[in-house]
């Protein structure tokens, strides 16, 4: 093993500024950017307070989960699963208020529990198994699915509680949302949580080298369950600001919707092997998911090639962070 | 003629010694230079090999000898020199090409496929049979054919995942000559190998050396020397020491030239830089083990009192690092006791052995050490991030001058604390390692090869940071194979062989590193 | 060297070791399987349900032969399902707009899968990437694509020849289906377990640096690997098009998961260089048993979907080292 010799520090010239664009991420900012310009001419309707307000209602899903995904990822692990476990924590959260008289409160605790044991679960399998953690979220999705089926006979459950619809889907506080509410609430917590907080360090350094981390005194398999189980519990919140919004909720929510997370995440900055990535990255990286679908819809192509456009954003996702590696 | 038969390894077995000498050798290397920045890992070495020799290589870790491996192996290319294969200039441009020259390198476990067999494995990619198809039949038969006329006792259908470990290296070696080769090279062979495992491996060695072929035996084990080779080459600090007939030399001798002069004078020197008051003995040992089993370790007893400084001197393999790793949880101890300040406990993982006040410096520090992508700031606060720790947030500002403390302390030179690992030299980053242990200072250091891989100036560094630990108050258990350090930085040294501790000695009663290599051997032996 | 007894300690060596490492669980767990249903169900032990097992398991057997290549070799593939599907309505379109031909047909779908394999490889050798976010990747656009062409409706396909020789027909009294699942195993395993091809691809996924030194151009391998898997998931989508005579853009969705799992339960190990033809088809068929007992034991469908991710969870369990 060769000594890497220090290198020589990169001038900030005009001419490797493209390179530095992509060594530091910014280059998906500068994306977000060229992208609503291009929508903003494309389409009168896209530069509106209103059609920004939608914007920021779509993309909640994505990017509430998208938080969580972005620990998930700089730790080293995927969730194929939170898809499904939305599907299972809405159902749960419906079906439990229906029997005690339309309590929001208890859908809502219901509905995180849920999630957070999916999510522990996974985390528990991975580490103890020692299998990757994609494999064993690919078995999740299966369960969990089938599960929410199960116990909806494959119907949808109806929610009743006006609380419950004001405070996870229809309300507002002062003048926003409150579904972009609890994107910010989830994005404020995730910062925090991965930048500011020591359990965060502990999260990079475990992505970042686990032999080191592990050889530093850190419990790798609990900060690995950990954020698994973090990451089911916002699917859990996903699933809250979903059914509030439908007024119900369907057993077959949310499939496929594990694409456009990880897609957000590697998007914004997160390295597939993990030890790198931000939170900030990772809602930009839904962001642009979101632009690009509402864009796309404004513009009027057809929504078959928008789940095509998913897979080809991460394979640029991918695309793009391979070049920042090198 | 000799050509066409040396080519052949299988075919009619080369000439006798005499024949060799008037035949060019089958490798020559002159005034071969390397550096690495600046660092100079080779300063004009020369080497030569004949026909059906074995020809040891010796000397320290850091001496050159890998480097010189690489470059046989067409890994690196030399600065400057000349290489000649059978009187032939050649440049090794590629490990293809060196291949391709007739030389093979036996790396440990680096070419075979665990999960195939034998055979399999010594015909990968160049099976026999037809439209694609392998004969599988004809395979097993070609490779027993072969196995039998190499002399090597390998059964062709084994699954080499289910091989004892000196039967995985037989069969490096054998898939090594498969090809047609001139030049086999083995480095260290031996040391993950046991006693009975190491003599089927010699017999190997001598039966090819037999056909002809040239080999290249890289060790650290001297017996090994006498044993096995006809002559050796000793190198120190880049350069030869002399190429000496095994027949005509001895081991003091070995060993003299391998330390160098001056390795003779270290231990009369150590006190004179290096003074403070010796640990009483009355004092409670710090740590202390008591019949330590478990998976690599045999009844360890060791104490270490406040304040002292012990060295654990053997060969790799030996059992050092694992005494380190048992104490600081990283390997489960199965029976023994672990006792810390007099008392038995169990550590069970890392973060219980630093809460009681211990800190290992590891081995590799890329693979253990360092989070290579992360700042130095965060790298420093890995071992201490629950001290940095406020109702759950992280104190930033406190870990930066922390960080930006070791970057002082230590004169690591970087532009800052938020430099990334991966952009610091090796004696940078190892004292980014040692920086995690600066505040508080552990009561005991645990410095596994604490200065493998770092030049010289960062080395008298790192020795100033474990005085200085020292000197505060921590005690530390050192493993180093550079013996000369052990004698510097030790009050007492305890010699590992097979998994236990056969001898305490205190610094003073071993003469100088010649001596502490030749208990070392001894040991072994 | 006395050779016999050698041998035959040898011999007893694998079996017992198979048998206790799991690598024969499977087999035994397979005759389990078929014991308790024919138990419980008095249709289980019928030859119209093997055969009609056997239909129902085509699909999984025929891609799982791919995957167990590219597992082998290392490599993941989550896309066969959306493949299955664009390869149908590739298939079906083809057939409308240049020649109502069988062969015009299967050749476009095959080719069609190949197509994704070969990209899914080459950007996963390119880009240094796990293939399982590339094909992650390419699980989002076949299916995409497969919408858009047929604007999501299924596209009828009329050719008789095209149902007969791919999905309905008989030969000496075998199903087509079964026929062509015993076709495409028996040269999968030739391939792998006979060819020089599949010691490169056991070489590339057992050690990849000992593939390369020994002059393995494992990039090539791992490309072919995913082209074969993408080939078949090509031809399973012509299958399954010629068994409903129609083309749906919406089939196949989460059958990576059947395969990866009959797969794995065959005794592939996940960080590759292990694995055999014959376990995966046996893998597809417990999953297969266990699908169809469930059914005739009356369980909810529902619940079958939840129990095949318990049984990945299984196969991963019995794969730990």
């Amino acid at each position: 093993m060769s000594d890497t010799e220090p290198e020589p520090a990169v001038a900030l010239t005009l001419k490797n500024a493209w390179h530095t664009l992509i060594a530091t991420g910014g280059l998906i900012y500068v994306g977000l950017l060229a992208l609503m310009i291009a929508f903003a001419f494309a389409s009168p309707v896209f530069l509106t307070a209103e059609n920004f307000a939608n914007i920021g209602r779509q993309t909640t899903l994505v990017s509430i989960m998208a938080v969580g995904m972005a620990l998930v990822i700089i730790n080293g692990e995927f969730d194929l699963s939170v898809g499904s476990t939305m599907a299972l924590s809405g159902v749960f959260a419906a079906i439990t208020m229906k029997m005690v008289g339309h309590e929001w409160i208890v859908g809502a605790v219901v509905a995180l529990a849920t999630g957070a044991m999916v999510g522990m679960v996974n985390g528990l399998l991975t580490v103890k198994l020692m299998m990757p953690s994609f494999l064993i979220t690919l078995g999740s999705l299966s369960i969990a699915r089938g599960l929410a089926l199960l116990v909806t006979g494959t119907r949808p459950v109806n929610i009743l509680s006006e609380d419950y619809v004001m405070i996870f889907g229809e309300g507002h506080v002062v003048g926003i949302p409150v579904p972009i509410v609890w994107t910010i609430v989830c994005t404020i917590g995730g910062i925090i949580l991965l930048h500011f907080s020591t359990f965060g360090r502990k999260i990079y350094a475990t992505g970042g080298n686990t032999t080191a981390a592990r050889y530093s005194g850190i419990n790798t398999d609990f900060v690995k369950v950990t954020t698994l189980t973090i990451t089911g519990m916002l699917a859990g919140l996903a699933a809250l600001v979903l059914t509030a919004r439908s007024h119900a909720a369907r057993p077959d929510a949310g499939a496929g919707i594990e694409l456009d997370v990880i897609a957000a995440v590697i998007l914004g900055g997160a390295a597939l092997g993990g030890g790198t990535g931000t939170i900030v990255g990772a809602l930009v990286g839904s962001l642009i998911i979101g632009v690009l679908n509402n864009g796309l819809n404004l513009v009027g192509v057809d929504p078959s090639l928008q789940l095509a456009v998913k897979g080809l954003i991460i394979w640029f996702a991918i695309a793009l962070s391979r070049r920042r590696v090198r | 003629m000799m050509s066409g038969s040396v080519s052949d390894p299988i075919g009619t077995s080369a000439g006798p010694a005499e024949e060799a000498r008037s035949t060019p050798p089958l490798i020559e290397l002159d005034g071969v230079v390397k550096h690495f920045g600046n660092v100079h890992a080779l300063r004009g070495v020369h080497f030569d090999l004949r026909p059906g020799e074995v020809h040891a290589l010796l000397g320290q870790n850091g001496a050159g000898k890998s480097t010189l491996i690489k470059i046989f192996a067409g890994v690196l290319d030399k600065d400057s020199g000349t290489i000649r294969i059978e009187g032939r200039e050649t440049a090794f441009k590629s490990a293809a090409a060196a291949r391709t020259a007739g030389v093979a390198v036996v790396y440990q476990e680096l070419s075979l496929v665990p999960s195939m067999r034998v055979a399999d494995n010594l015909f990968l990619a160049r099976e026999p049979g037809r439209f694609g198809l392998v004969n599988r039949r004809k395979l097993v038969a070609d490779a027993r054919r072969f196995l039998e006329e190499q002399g090597l006792p390998l059964n062709p259908t084994a699954r080499v995942e289910h091989l004892p470990f000196a039967y995985r290296q037989l069969t490096e070696i054998a898939k090594a000559l498969s090809g047609e080769v001139r030049v086999l090279v083995l480095d260290e062979p031996t040391s993950s190998l046991s006693r009975g495992e190491e003599e089927i491996l010699f017999d190997a060695v001598r039966k090819v050396s037999r056909q002809g072929v040239g080999v290249i035996y890289v060790t650290h084990r001297l017996e090994e020397v006498f044993k096995l080779s006809d002559r050796v080459t000793v190198l120190r600090d880049g350069a030869n020491v002399g190429t000496f007939a095994t027949s005509d030399v001895t081991m003091e001798q070995l060993v003299g030239s391998i330390v160098g002069p001056s390795g003779t004078g270290a231990a009369s020197s150590k006190s004179e830089d290096y003074e403070r008051a010796p640990p009483s003995e009355t004092s409670q040992p710090v740590i202390e083990l008591v019949d330590v089993n478990n998976d690599r370790l045999n009844g360890v007893n060791l104490a270490v009192q406040a304040g002292e400084v012990v060295g654990l001197a053997g060969m790799i393999g030996s059992g050092r690092t694992e005494i380190l790793e048992s104490i600081f949880g990283l390997r489960r101890i199965a029976s023994g006791e672990l006792r810390i300040d007099g008392e038995n406990r169990k550590v069970r993982a890392p973060i219980q052995a630093i809460g009681l006040g211990a800190g290992l410096v590891p081995e590799d520090r890329h693979l253990q050490g360092l989070v290579l992508d992360h700042s130095i700031e965060r790298n420093v606060a890995l071992p201490r991030l629950d001290r940095l720790d406020f109702f759950g947030l992280f104190r930033r500002r406190e870990s930066k001058a922390r960080a930006r403390a070791a970057i002082n302390g230590l004169s690591i030179v970087a532009p800052s604390t938020g430099t990334r690992a991966a952009e610091l030299s090796g004696g940078n980053q190892q004292k980014v390692v040692f920086g995690r242990w600066s505040d508080p200072t552990p009561r005991l250091l645990l410095l596994d090869e604490p200065t493998v891989g770092v030049d010289v100036g960062a080395r008298e560094q790192i020795y100033e940071v474990v005085r200085t630990m020292v000197a505060n108050g921590a005690s530390a258990l050192i493993v180093s194979s550079d013996l000369g350090e052990l004698l510097m930085l030790t009050d007492r040294i305890a010699v590992v062989a097979g998994g236990r501790v056969v001898d305490v000695m205190p610094v003073s009663e071993i003469r100088n590193e010649e001596h502490l290599h030749q208990i070392v051997q001894e040991a072994q032996a | 060297m006395s050779r016999e007894p050698h041998m035959t300690t040898e011999a007893i060596d694998i079996i017992r070791r198979r048998v206790l490492s799991g690598e024969g669980m499977i087999y035994i767990a397979f005759v389990v399987l078929i014991i308790v249903f024919s138990v419980s169900s008095p249709f289980f032990l019928t030859l119209s349900n093997f055969e009609n097992i056997g239909r129902q398991t085509a699909l999984v057997s025929i891609i799982a032969v791919g995957m167990t290549f590219v597992i082998v070799s290392g490599e993941f593939d989550l896309s066969v399902g959306s493949v299955v599907a664009l390869a149908g309505v590739t298939a079906a379109i083809a057939m409308r707009l240049f020649a109502d031909h069988w062969f015009v047909g299967a050749l476009v779908g095959i080719a069609t899968g190949a197509l994704v394999g070969f990209v899914n490889g080459f950007l996963t050798v390119q880009f240094r990437t796990p293939s399982f976010l590339i094909t992650l990747g390419s699980l989002g656009i076949a299916r995409g694509f497969a919408m858009m062409l047929t604007d999501t409706r299924p596209i009828v396909i009329t050719n008789e020849s095209y149902f007969k020789i791919f999905g309905e027909g008989h030969v000496l009294g075998v199903p087509v289906v079964i026929a062509w699942t015993a076709v495409l195993m028996v040269a999968g395993a030739i391939l792998l377990h006979f060819s020089t091809f599949g010691r490169k691809v056991f070489a590339t996924g057992g050690n990849t640096t000992a593939a390369r030194y020994s002059g393995i151009s494992t990039y090539r391998i791992r490309i072919a690997t995913l082209t074969l898997t993408g080939l078949l998931a090509g031809f399973a989508g012509v299958v399954l098009s010629a068994r409903s005579h129609a083309a749906r853009p919406d089939v196949g969705a989460g059958l990576e998961l059947d395969v990866i799992t009959a797969v794995i339960l065959g005794g592939a190990a996940l960080s590759g260089g292990r694995g055999t033809i014959a376990g995966a088809l046996v893998g597809s068929l417990i999953i297969g048993i266990v699908n169809n007992g469930l059914v005739l034991v009356g369980v909810d469908s529902s619940l079958q979907i939840a129990i095949k991710g318990f049984i990945i969870w299984i196969a991963v369990t019995a794969r730990r080292q």
